[in-house]
């Protein structure tokens, strides 16, 4: 098994782009951050940098998109099977994501102390942000930076998967099912729903939303009510596109 | 011990690549892999490093199979026609990161061989031209030191000096250090000389599996005066005749009696390459 090299390759492989990705989101942040003493700003206004994390997010979730075939490719090339190579990005995969995780934190908490004491502007964490905003639980400082990393890490690894399955199974599909899925999707999650609910208010006088919502609503209470159920959703999801990955993965031929 | 190939078929879409081809290779022997194009020979070899799966069949290599038992894989390298390298490597990471993958990898030897082909460390290697993208696999795969190299159309792209150069470096690396290479190429001639035992396949059968020297057995060359040669072969089984001005040589199947050669005629080794032709054709 070589998975230990094959991991060191792909964590290699993000070391320029998350060295880059800092790179900017401090400038951008320091950016913004500096006009609010440029600007004429009304007497006591603050400016609130947050969620640096919903970015990451979405860093992660790209460079999964990007992370499957050349690491796949050089693996067979130097003797890596598809298990070896699976739980190299598993194990690379957890191992971004923690750092990011605390980076994040870092950074907000950088941000937080620089805005603290010109009191311009305030930093805060994803996990704040919707702590502040729907679970309202009440947390020491210490609490809050842990649950902040814990959160953004879970966060990361579900999105990372996702992008990582998802890249997997268009490198799968024919070229007809990679039209069909491509076009598909978004075609369907734009008209679908008001197809289904014009159907639904012509022919079942909206029987059908009756029993939707409150089933929609309670799975949302149930995955999003509280942060320790939306963080075992996050895990739940990373373990199930990962699972998704494998079974991609295992007949994944050289293309 | 060695690579075995057991009933193993692949089908792409309509084509049927392989068709049930079974041999086994040993250690530490210079195989030829032959056959024309469409053959199934890359298609073959792509089997036997899990880089695609056959339909039927299984690969074994050292007994292990590399579909399930990974370490299988650490034995053998394809140096094979298509690139694995990602797209921003250069050359100089590429043998770094072999060392990683294959701690047998003797990366002072890699930049000695480099050096003596003109490989530039520095460059890109999808930006390398096809000879020295060949230089590179070549480089790569003489330096890895697993027990069983592959090499799919080695010599690609290579002028003819680098390709003396390759087959005499290939020769004395065997010689210090004895491996299982498989060549597959269409330069016959020119490898025939290399190999001790060859491979040939035809639209996806393995036509046979042969000690070169016992294939060319199989026949001999005629040489000397048109006349004579035509009158010689009248009666025989011929492969094919060369002729330049009056001298003919012909390429004849069957023993040989040298009692019954006329004077004025000489007797050669079959040539592999017309044998290859006329098995193949």
């Amino acid at each position: 098994m070589k998975w230990y090299p094959s991991f060191r390759f792909q964590l290699d492989d993000y070391k320029k782009g998350v060295f880059v990705y800092y790179v900017v989101i401090i400038a951008v942040t320091l950016f913004f951050g500096g006009l609010s003493f440029v600007l004429s700003m009304p007497e006591g206004a603050v400016t609130i940098i947050s969620g640096i994390s919903a970015i990451t997010g979405i860093f992660l979730f790209v460079a999964g998109l990007c992370s499957f075939k050349e690491t796949f490719l050089m693996g067979l090339q130097n003797g890596v099977g598809r298990k070896s190579s699976f739980w190299a990005r598993q194990a690379a995969m957890g191992v971004i994501c923690a750092v990011l995780a605390v980076m994040d934190e870092a950074l907000t908490l950088l941000f937080f102390a620089l805005g603290y004491t010109s009191g311009r502007w305030r930093a805060r964490s994803l996990f704040e942000e919707l702590n502040a905003m729907s679970w309202k639980m009440e947390l020491s400082l210490g609490g809050n930076i842990l649950l902040s990393i814990l959160f953004s890490y879970l966060l990361f690894l579900a999105l990372s998967a996702l992008g990582y399955f998802i890249t997997l199974l268009f490198y799968r599909l024919p070229v007809v099912g990679k039209v069909l899925v491509g076009a598909g999707v978004p075609l369907s999650i734009s008209i679908l729903p008001p197809l289904l609910k014009m159907a639904d208010t012509a022919f079942f006088h909206e029987a059908g939303r009756r029993a939707l919502y409150p089933a929609a609503e309670a799975f949302g209470k149930m995955a999003f009510g509280a942060a320790p159920q939306t963080m075992a959703f996050c895990l739940v999801l990373a373990a199930l596109f990962s699972l998704f990955s494998w079974l991609l993965l295992r007949r994944a031929p050289v293309k | 011990m060695g690579i075995s190939v057991e009933q193993v078929a692949k089908r792409f879409h309509t084509v049927q690549a392989l068709k049930g081809i079974s041999f086994h290779l040993e250690k530490q022997k210079i195989y030829g892999l032959l056959g024309r194009n469409g053959a199934g020979k890359s298609t073959l070899l792509n089997v036997m490093t899990t880089r695609i799966f056959p339909e039927l069949g299984k690969v074994l290599i050292d007994e292990k199979d590399p579909f399930t038992q990974e370490e299988a894989l650490s034995q053998v390298f394809l140096a094979g026609e298509q690139n694995c390298y990602p797209e921003g490597m250069r050359v100089r990471e590429a043998f770094r990161w072999s060392k990683v993958f294959f701690p047998g990898f003797d990366a002072d030897y890699a930049k000695r061989l480099g050096e003596s082909f003109g490989l530039p460390e520095k460059t890109k290697i999808r930006s390398l031209s096809t000879g020295y993208a060949s230089i590179f696999k070549l480089v790569t795969a003489l330096s890895v030191n697993t027990p069983y190299v592959l090499l799919d159309e080695p010599v690609l792209g290579l002028d003819a000096n680098h390709r003396e150069l390759f087959y005499r470096l290939l020769l004395e690396k065997y010689a210090q250090h004895p491996f299982t290479v498989v060549i597959s190429t269409h330069l016959i001639e020119e490898i025939a000389s290399l190999l001790e035992e060859v491979l040939i396949l035809k639209e996806g059968k393995l036509l046979c599996q042969e000690p070169v020297e016992e294939l060319l057995s199989r026949g001999y060359t005629v040489s000397g005066n048109t006349c004579l040669v035509e009158q010689y072969v009248q009666g025989r089984q011929v492969l094919g005749t060369d002729q330049i001005g009056g001298l003919c040589s012909a390429y004849v199947l069957g023993a040989v009696d040298p009692e019954s050669l006329p004077e004025g005629l000489e007797l050669s080794r079959l040539d592999l390459q017309k044998l290859f032709i006329q098995m193949t054709s």
